[in-house]
Formats: structure tokens, C-alpha cells, sequence
């Protein structure tokens, strides 16, 4: 108190803040985006409760088909399993060049990182597009009944959040070919790659439970 | 409380480990439905001991073990009458040896609130003496030492004692047996169920 | 984030600032409305163009329109032109950013309380200030509506004017009003409470409150839309609300930008506790009313998504025409209100949590007493945590869900009564034998306890489900609601101000004022509602304008008491102006408290501490001779905390 009012008096107070105490060995922002992540979580899961409700609980109110659901989903409608299946393995390779990412820079590789980077977004690009194309082919839309509710409601979801982790990715690819990053400082890399490995899993759990399942 | 995810590679693992606990479940249940439900029940099964066998193993008695010399070695000396002896300043010596070590004696002397055997006999200015004594000769052989004195029932003196000090390592030192009211309350066995590390038993003199 | 390392050091913070900006163009509520208004065009055209290319009729879809243009990139192009994205966008593009830029931190003039500032001690008060704002909207139309129900029959509006009012009334209080303000009393106290220089993310943190009055602001304009404002009542029950007019929209759209404010908010919270404690400080020397933020952040961070589900479904049936609570399309009706209770139950904990710790600083510090149970009062927090969890279907006894989730829900409501006796008993034991000073902030506490308790009681008789049965929608509803709410949450939303006034203006309020408001409106209080817990149970149901002869008594005495419980609260706002203007300078202890903020200045210097203080102790050791809670450089050997 004393110090600060000298500096008043001084006419400056031009001192920044104190450097706050690290109590806990994460860092802030990579704590930060893992509970960011848990709330999308939590978002997905008021998504798949509505699944949930809609397969589970109340399968007999189907004007469409009275059937079980055994049956789903429900005739004459199909999902694009297959479709959907490459779908999945591009974006499961693209966690990996991601993370090949990832390992370059902490190696001082930028090419390495600037492919890697490069690599990711074109394939969750390709994702997006073949989501895109196979709405369009998909046989239905969303007024034909509650499996096409839940079905364009999750795989909606998990577009819109592709779609912002290819925002990040690109972001942090510009700045890679910029030469922003280094073995030490390299958070703008590593957080969106936590995020896309979230999108990822989540892909893979919304293809199980609604293709497969 | 660790946190089990803290960078990307834990992400990415995670996400691994996602494939290969899912990707058996979803074979068997195109098997059959019956399958793919058992496939899911050993696959959490596997799931779970697999995120717990990073936890540490609860704290080791140590055998043999000595502490690594960044470690204090901390020892804790339950002894009365044969606090000055000779025989129980060799063993506290031989266990100093080697270790950055704090030792603690205690003299269980205190008269609690409740009867002791001898209300008349008040001991302690001999207890302090004998306590100071001891003290002296182990910082004498280089050891470090103090004392305090505790309730006069030894198993109160030495559970309150515990709760201050952090011992790794516990000695009693009592009268042979047949000589020893300690012994005949079994106060070593009590030591070893309620601590867990080694419990060294002196016959002092 | 991360070092920008190709950057220039631009200029000086605050020194050679180039010419200023001309008023469109710099950051501003000028700025604004104009991005506003092209996010708005924006979003027209991207309506007007995929309906286009599509070939979906009516091109021109202004239910669409409103909701994409107007309630979702609208408000982004407003957030964009006051500047809450500036320096991100700065270093997105390349341009030269100075981690560290301070030049939107710290206020010195009141204009400064309207931009996008990063100090949390601005951000504090402005939560404050706009859940006032909010507060005093919903309470009018609060005593317009009971002006309405003073006699039977309708005197001035009509039927869906009124649900309007009802629908409008809750919406404002919990979302924007009571939510938030504990959002900015934490922001306020919290990082000094810490030892922390700001919170972890002060940017994130400026964004956050400035989507508090966007929200407000829309559901305020639902007013204004065809058809009225929304009348479905706050819970806004699927499958009503897919077919009500467009009003309805700006509840659900609104409800997402209370709701994302909450959830950045709280991510803030939990991340500054966990990472930027001062040394010393473990998790068993915080605070209490750190530990009731750190639990209500969590349960912010995992309930708030299902409200953002359950309204985005709502609004899927409407203009996607989907079926998720559509019986003809396979949808499950009773689907919303299972998505949507599993928010709202644990809302009321995050509407009440921090209010708890708020009292417990207040009654150890006016009593002189370390907190009884310490422990047990950081666990108990954490016990209604997990329970909070598990009794959000007590909201849907009579609504037609499955019969044999009617008694676990009742037992675990039962159960949540354990952990906060623990707290009502554990504050008693603190005031027993202490040295009470019955100042304004220690009467709302008192007043909180005793209120709380008549609401949790009748909330133990309703987590009954016969009784429940009986009483459900009916008045006894609404007077259990409002015992928590009002003599609950609101109650320690005053304490809370009245205790940190004076760190936060450098003043001291009137304290005969204080004591004035205080009676008023606990007197008030209890006249407006305690008589609906009879008229419930004998019949009156709730949100209805209308109702039978023999409830006109009763219905008018509530009426009148609630002009003036709205009269109270000219008192505080009073008080709190002129104080804030003209008041006494305060010390910067006035309270003698051992916890951190109150050993720094009155107000604060900008970056809180010159140095991070070293914990050596627990926060509540009142009369414990030579008890310190933290060594801040630079000061003397303390005397012992004053009895």
C-alpha cells in the first residue's frame, strides 16, 4: 500500500500487476479449455438425452412406424452408415496429423507443424463437406419425424463444432506460417488441438450411438 | 487431486483410448446383441482398472529402507526409565545412521486426570532429567534430537505424539519382559496397529 | 495466451496515444449500433439466400429472419462495435499486441463503467449495476400484475398481457438479475480474496457481463414483437412454446446469452481459484465465499447446457419443424421438461450457493467468530453440489412421468436438506456467544436466516409428494419461491452490498438508511408473501389473472404490501447513490475482517496488491490471539483481530 501510494503521489502508476502465484501445476489456459470442453460435453449430453428420449422412452408414438425400436431407423428410411464410416476415419486420421502436429513444433519442426496443421484442416474440411452432401442426399429432412430431429440435431452439433475448431486450426496455421511458434511457447497450437481431439471423440460417440447403435 | 488431463497428449490419448474401448463393443453387437452387451461390461471393466493402475500404491512400510538423504527421516522414541541407557542410544544411533534424521523422544511421565498408580510419586523432575540426558549424549554422537514429556500412559503418549509428528519409524524402549507394565499392555502390538511403519522393540537398561 | 514474439512494443500504455478515432469508428455504443445493424442485414441475406437457393417457401421467413438476424448476429455485430473482440482480433490478423496491454483496465471516471473494461473490479460493479437495472424492470411489472390481482376479475389488462407480465417478471429476475449479481459481487471480491492481481482471464471476463445486457435487452423487446411478449411462463413448457408468436423467441434466444454469460463466467472462476491463489493459501484456508463460487461455477459449467439444449430444441420445432417434443412426429413431450429441470433445479442452488457464502463471511466477521465447522461448511457446499443433481424431476410429480421415479426423487430432495441444516446450524453456532454487531449487512444476514429457513421448510413439506400433489401450482408455490428467492438470495445480494460498499466506492453508506431498508422491506416481505402459503393450500392456483371471490381479501393485503416492498427499495437505492457521491470516505477496514481484500485500500488499487501476499492461516480466526490470515508486504506486526 505503501508503494502504490508513493507512485501516486509520483504521478505514475505505471507498474503492471504483480505476477500472480501459480498454485497449481496446470497452466490456466490449458485448464481453461479443458472445462470449456466439459461444458460442450454437457451440451452433447442434453443432445443425446433427447436421443435418449426419443429411442428409449418413447418409441410407440411414431405415426411414421408403430414398430420398436428395433427398427431404426425407422423404414423406409436409412442412415449413410457407410458414408459416414470414412467420414469418421478421415477425422480420426486428422487427430493424428494433428498431433504429429503438435509433436513437431515441441521439436522445433516448423514444417513439420505447418503441414501438420495444413493436413488437419483439409480433412475436417472434407468432413464438412461430405456432411454437407450427405444431408442433401440423406432421403429426409427435419420435419420427417423424431429420429430425423435427433439424427440432423446431433450430427448438426457436431458440425457446427467442427466448424469452429477449423476456425481455431486455421487461425493457429496462419500464424504457424508466420513462424509464431516455438518449443516454449506453442499454446495457440496446443489448445486447438485438445479441442479438435474433443471434436473427435465426440464424433466418434455420436456415430456409434446414432449410425451403429 | 492430479489432474489426469493437463496437455494435448493427454487429449490425444484419451481420444485413443476411446477407439479401442469402443471398437470391440460395436463388433460384438453387430455379432449379436448378447455379445456386444458382455463385450461392454468387460471392456469397462478393462477401462477401469486401466485408469487405475496410475494411482500410487498406498504408502510403503519400509522394510529395509532407508530415506533418501533429501528426505528427513523422522523417529520417534517411546522410552521412561530406560530413556538414558546405553543399549537405546546405540539402536538410535545405528538407525540415525545415514539418514538426514529428527528424532523425538518422549517420556510418557504426565499424569492425566485419571488415578495413576502412584499419585504420591511424582516423578518428573527425575523424568526431565533423565529426558535431558538422553537428549545430550544422542546430539553428542551427532544425532539430531529433543525431547518432550507425554501422558503417562505410554499408548496416549504415544498416539498424541504421533498426531504432531510425522514419524516414519517408532521405538519403544521398555524393561525385559516380566519387569515391564508396558510390555504387559502389549504397547509394541498397539504400536504396530497403529502405525505403519517399522516398530523397533529395545530392552533398554 | 501465448507470447506474441514477432511483435513491436506498440506505443506506451496510456502515454502518445495517437489522435482519437472518430466517433463511428472507435470502440463505442456508436459503433455499436451500427454493426449491429449490419450483422443484422448480414443475417437477413443469409436467411434470404439459402431459403433462395434452396427453393424453400417463403423466401422471406421473418420468423427466421429475427432469430438469426436480429437475436444472434446482431448482438455478435454489437459486441464486435463496442470492442469486446478488439484485441483478439488484433492478434488474429498479425497486428502488434502487447500481452499485457493495460490501456482497458481500472476506471477513473464514470464513463469508463460503460465500455469494455478488463478490471474485475469494474466488471463487479457493472454486473451490479445492470442486475439492479433488471431488477427494478421485473419488480414493476411485478406490482403491475399485483395491482391486477389486488380484486377479482380484470380490471386493466388482458389475460395474455398478464401471463406476459408474469413470464417477463421471472425471466428478468433469475436470469438477469439474480444469477448475475452473485456473478459480480464474486467477481468483485474473489480475485482480492485470492491474493490474485485479476481474474485468469480478464478479457473473457469483460465479455462475459456484456452479454448480460444483450439478454436482458431481448427479453425486454419480445414487448415489442407481434403477438406480444412471451406467456408461457419462465419454464416456457414445449410443446406450448413452439406455437406461441414470435415473442416466445427472444425468451429462448435470450436464455442462451444469459446462459453462455453464466457458463464464461463461471469457467473464469474456476480457473482463477484453481491456479492463482496466493502462496500459502490450500483449498482449507479459502474463504467461504470462495469455496460457494468455486461450487456454483461448477454447477454452472455442467447444468447450463441442458437449458441451452432444451430451448434450442424449442426453437428447432418451431423453424426447423422438427419433432423432438412433437407426439405426431415420435417426439417426447415430457422430454423438455426433464432437459429442462435438470438445469433449472440446480439454477437454485447456483441462486442461493454463493448467497451462503456471502453470510458465512458476514456473520463470522459481525460476530467476531471463527465460522463453526469450517470443514463441514466447504463440504457441505460440495454435498448440495452432487445431490443439486439428482432431484430435478421433483418439479414433474404431477406432470405425468413415470410413476416410480416419484419416490427417489423424493428421498434425495429430503436428503438436500441434510447439508444445508448443516450450514443454518453451523451459522448459529458461530453468532452463539459471539460479539454481535447488528449493523445493516449483519441484519440482512440474520433476516436471510431466518426467511431461508420458513422457505426450506416449505420446501421440505412440498419434496413430499402427496403434498405436492395437493399444493403443486398453486400459491404455495409461489410462496416457497419467494422465501428463498427474495428472503434468500436477495436478501444476501443487499448483506453482500451493503459489507463490500465501502471497499468498492471508497465510501461509507448511511447506516440509519441501511437499518430503514432493511426493516421496510423484511416487514413487507413478509406481509406480500407469507399470506400465499393459506391461500395456496386452500385453492388459489398460480399464474392466473383471474380468480374465485373468497381469495379477494387475502389477494388484497398481498397487493398492497408488495407497493410496498417495491417502496423499499427506493430506500437502498437512495442510499447507495448519494453515498456512492457524497458519502463519508471509509477506511479501508471499516469492519476489522482478517480476509484479503479488506487489507488493501478502499477502493482497491487498479492491480489489487503491489505484492502477492504470503497466506500463513485460516480466514476466520476472530479472537484467536496472534492469528494471521496473510502477511502483506510492507506492513506492520498486526494487532490482535479487535474483539
Amino acid at each position: 500500500m505503501t508503494a502504490h501510494a508513493e507512485a501516486a503521489v509520483h504521478g505514475h502508476d505505471h507498474h503492471g500487476p504483480p505476477i500472480a502465484n501459480k498454485s497449481s501445476r496446470i497452466e490456466a489456459v490449458v485448464l481453461g479449455m479443458f472445462m470449456f470442453i466439459g461444458t460442450e460435453a454437457m451440451l452433447f449430453g442434453s443432445f443425446f438425452a433427447a436421443y435418449f428420449f426419443v429411442r428409449v422412452v418413447n418409441p410407440d408414438a411414431s405415426t411414421i412406424t408403430p414398430e420398436k425400436w428395433a427398427v431404426w431407423p425407422p423404414a423406409p428410411f436409412e442412415f449413410p452408415v457407410f458414408v459416414a464410416g470414412i467420414n469418421t476415419c478421415i477425422l480420426v486420421t486428422s487427430s493424428f496429423t494433428m498431433h504429429w502436429a503438435l509433436q513437431s513444433i515441441k521439436r522445433n519442426n516448423r514444417r513439420g507443424l505447418q503441414a501438420g496443421l495444413v493436413l488437419t484442416i483439409l480433412m475436417g474440411t472434407a468432413f464438412l463437406l461430405t456432411q454437407f452432401i450427405e444431408y442433401a442426399h440423406v432421403g429426409f429432412n427435419t420435419s420427417d419425424g423424431a429420429f430425423a430431429s435427433v439424427f440432423f440435431g446431433l450430427t448438426g452439433l457436431h458440425g457446427a463444432h467442427v466448424l469452429v475448431g477449423l476456425i481455431l486450426l486455421t487461425i493457429a496455421a496462419l500464424r504457424a506460417f508466420r513462424g509464431h511458434y516455438s518449443p516454449e511457447h506453442h499454446h495457440g497450437v496446443e489448445l486447438p488441438g485438445i479441442y479438435w481431439h474433443f471434436v473427435d471423440v465426440m464424433w466418434i460417440v455420436v456415430y456409434v450411438t446414432v449410425y451403429l447403435l | 487431486m492430479r489432474n489426469p488431463l493437463a496437455n494435448e497428449e493427454a487429449a490425444f490419448r484419451f481420444l485413443l483410448g476411446t477407439i479401442v474401448y469402443l471398437a470391440p463393443i460395436v463388433v460384438a453387437s453387430w455379432i449379436a446383441t448378447w455379445l456386444g452387451v458382455v463385450v461392454f461390461v468387460v471392456m469397462s471393466g478393462v477401462a477401469v482398472a486401466f485408469l487405475r493402475r496410475g494411482e500410487p500404491a498406498p504408502a510403503a512400510t519400509s522394510v529395509d529402507g532407508r530415506a533418501a538423504v533429501e528426505d528427513t527421516w523422522r523417529i520417534l522414541v517411546l522410552a521412561d526409565e530406560t530413556l538414558a541407557g546405553p543399549r537405546l542410544q546405540e539402536v538410535i544411533v545405528r538407525l540415525a545412521e545415514g539418514v538426514a534424521e529428527d528424532v523425538l523422544l518422549v517420556c510418557p511421565i504426565m499424569p492425566g486426570g485419571s488415578f495413576t498408580e502412584n499419585p504420591a510419586a511424582d516423578d518428573t523432575p527425575a523424568a526431565k532429567a533423565r529426558l535431558q540426558a538422553a537428549v545430550a549424549a544422542l546430539r553428542a554422537a551427532g544425532v539430531t534430537a529433543r525431547g518432550e514429556l507425554g501422558d503417562s500412559d505410554p499408548a496416549v503418549a504415544l498416539a498424541a505424539a504421533l498426531e504432531g509428528f510425522s514419524a516414519d519409524e517408532i521405538v519403544i524402549s521398555t524393561h525385559a519382559a516380566g519387569d515391564s507394565p508396558w510390555l504387559e499392555q502389549d504397547i509394541v502390538a498397539a504400536a504396530g496397529v497403529a502405525f505403519d511403519g517399522p516398530v523397533t522393540h529395545v530392552v533398554g537398561d | 495466451m501465448s507470447v506474441v514474439e514477432h511483435t513491436s512494443h506498440g506505443p506506451a500504455h496510456g502515454a502518445g496515444a495517437p489522435h482519437r478515432r472518430n466517433i463511428f469508428m472507435r470502440p463505442g455504443f456508436v459503433r455499436g449500433a451500427w454493426c449491429f445493424a449490419l450483422f443484422f442485414v448480414i443475417g437477413y441475406y443469409l436467411v434470404f439466400g439459402i431459403r433462395t437457393l434452396a427453393g424453400w417457401d417463403p423466401h422471406e421467413d421473418w420468423n427466421i429472419i429475427v432469430l438469426v438476424g436480429g437475436l444472434t448476429l446482431g448482438p455478435i455485430g454489437f459486441l464486435l462495435g463496442i470492442g469486446a473482440f478488439d484485441y483478439w482480433l488484433y492478434w488474429i490478423s498479425g497486428r502488434p499486441t502487447i500481452p499485457d496491454d493495460h490501456a482497458n483496465h481500472g476506471a477513473t471516471k464514470w464513463q469508463d463503467y460503460f465500455k469494455v473494461n478488463t478490471d474485475h473490479k469494474v466488471i463487479g460493479v457493472q454486473y451490479l449495476a445492470t442486475t439492479f437495472v433488471f431488477f427494478t424492470l421485473g419488480g414493476l411489472m411485478a406490482m403491475l400484475f399485483r395491482a391486477e390481482l389486488a380484486q377479482p376479475g380484470m380490471q386493466f389488462m388482458d389475460t395474455q398481457t398478464y401471463n406476459g407480465l408474469v413470464s417477463m417478471h421471472a425471466a428478468l429476475m433469475i436470469f438477469v438479475f439474480i444469477i448475475p449479481a452473485f456473478a459480480g459481487l464474486a467477481n468483485f471480491a474473489v480475485p482480492l480474496m485470492l491474493g490474485a492481481p485479476d481474474m485468469a482471464f480478464p478479457r473473457l471476463n469483460a465479455l462475459s457481463f456484456w452479454f448480460l445486457p444483450i439478454a436482458g435487452t431481448m427479453f425486454l423487446c419480445s414487448f415489442l414483437a407481434p403477438g406480444g411478449a412471451f406467456a408461457t411462463g419462465w419454464t416456457s413448457y414445449a410443446p406450448l412454446a413452439s406455437e406461441q408468436p414470435i415473442g416466445q423467441v427472444f425468451f429462448n434466444m435470450g436464455v442462451q446469452w444469459a446462459g453462455a454469460s453464466s457458463i464464461l463466467t463461471a469457467l473464469n472462476f474456476l480457473v482463477t481459484i484453481i491456479t492463482m491463489r496466493a502462496p500459502g493459501m490450500t483449498f482449507w484456508r479459502m474463504p467461504l465465499l470462495v469455496w460457494a463460487n468455486f461450487t456454483t461455477s461448477l454447477l454452472v459449467v455442467i447444468a447450463t447446457p441442458f437449458i441451452a439444449g432444451s430451448q434450442f430444441f424449442v426453437m428447432f420445432d418451431r423453424v426447423m419443424h422438427t419433432s423432438f417434443f412433437v407426439p405426431e412426429g415420435g417426439g417426447y413431450v415430457l422430454g423438455y421438461q426433464h432437459i429442462f429441470w435438470f438445469y433449472s433445479h440446480p439454477a437454485v442452488y447456483i441462486m442461493i450457493l454463493p448467497g451462503f457464502g456471502i453470510i458465512s463471511e458476514i456473520i463470522s466477521v459481525m460476530s467476531r467468530k471463527p465460522i463453526f465447522g469450517y470443514r463441514l461448511m466447504a463440504m457441505s457446499l460440495l454435498g448440495i453440489l452432487v445431490l443439486g443433481f439428482s432431484v430435478w424431476a421433483h418439479h414433474m410429480f404431477v406432470a405425468g412421468m413415470a410413476d416410480w421415479l416419484r419416490v427417489p426423487m423424493m428421498i434425495s430432495t429430503l436428503l438436500i436438506a441434510v447439508p444445508t441444516g448443516v450450514k443454518v446450524f453451523s451459522w448459529l453456532a458461530t453468532l452463539w456467544e459471539g460479539r454481535i454487531h447488528l449493523n445493516t449487512p449483519m441484519l440482512f444476514a440474520l433476516g436471510f436466516i431466518s426467511m431461508f429457513l420458513i422457505g426450506g421448510l416449505s420446501g421440505v413439506y412440498l419434496a413430499s409428494v402427496p403434498i405436492t400433489i395437493h399444493a403443486s401450482d398453486t400459491y404455495f408455490i409461489v410462496a416457497h419461491i419467494h422465501y428463498v428467492l427474495f428472503g434468500g438470495s436477495v436478501l444476501t445480494i443487499f448483506a453482500g452490498i451493503y459489507y463490500w460498499f465501502p471497499k468498492m466506492t471508497g465510501r461509507m453508506y448511511n447506516e440509519s438508511l441501511g437499518k430503514l431498508h432493511f426493516w421496510l422491506t423484511f416487514v413487507s416481505f413478509n406481509l406480500t408473501f407469507f399470506p400465499m402459503h393459506w391461500v395456496g393450500l386452500v385453492g388459489m392456483p398460480r399464474r392466473v389473472a383471474d380468480y374465485s371471490d373468497r381469495f379477494a381479501d387475502l389477494n388484497l393485503i398481498v397487493s398492497i404490501s408488495s407497493f410496498a416492498l417495491g417502496a423499499s427499495v427506493v430506500v437502498f437505492f437512495y442510499n447507495i447513490i448519494v453515498s456512492w457521491a457524497r458519502g463519508p470516505i471509509a477506511e479501508s477496514n471499516p469492519w476489522r475482517a482478517m480476509t484479503l481484500e479488506w487489507q488493501v485500500t478502499s477502493p482497491p488499487p487498479v492491480f489489487n496488491f503491489d505484492e502477492i501476499p504470503q497466506v500463513v492461516g485460516g480466514p476466520y480466526e476472530y479472537g484467536v490471539p496472534g492469528a494471521r490470515h496473510a502477511i502483506l508486504a510492507g506492513t506492520p506486526a498486526p494487532s490482535e483481530a479487535a474483539v
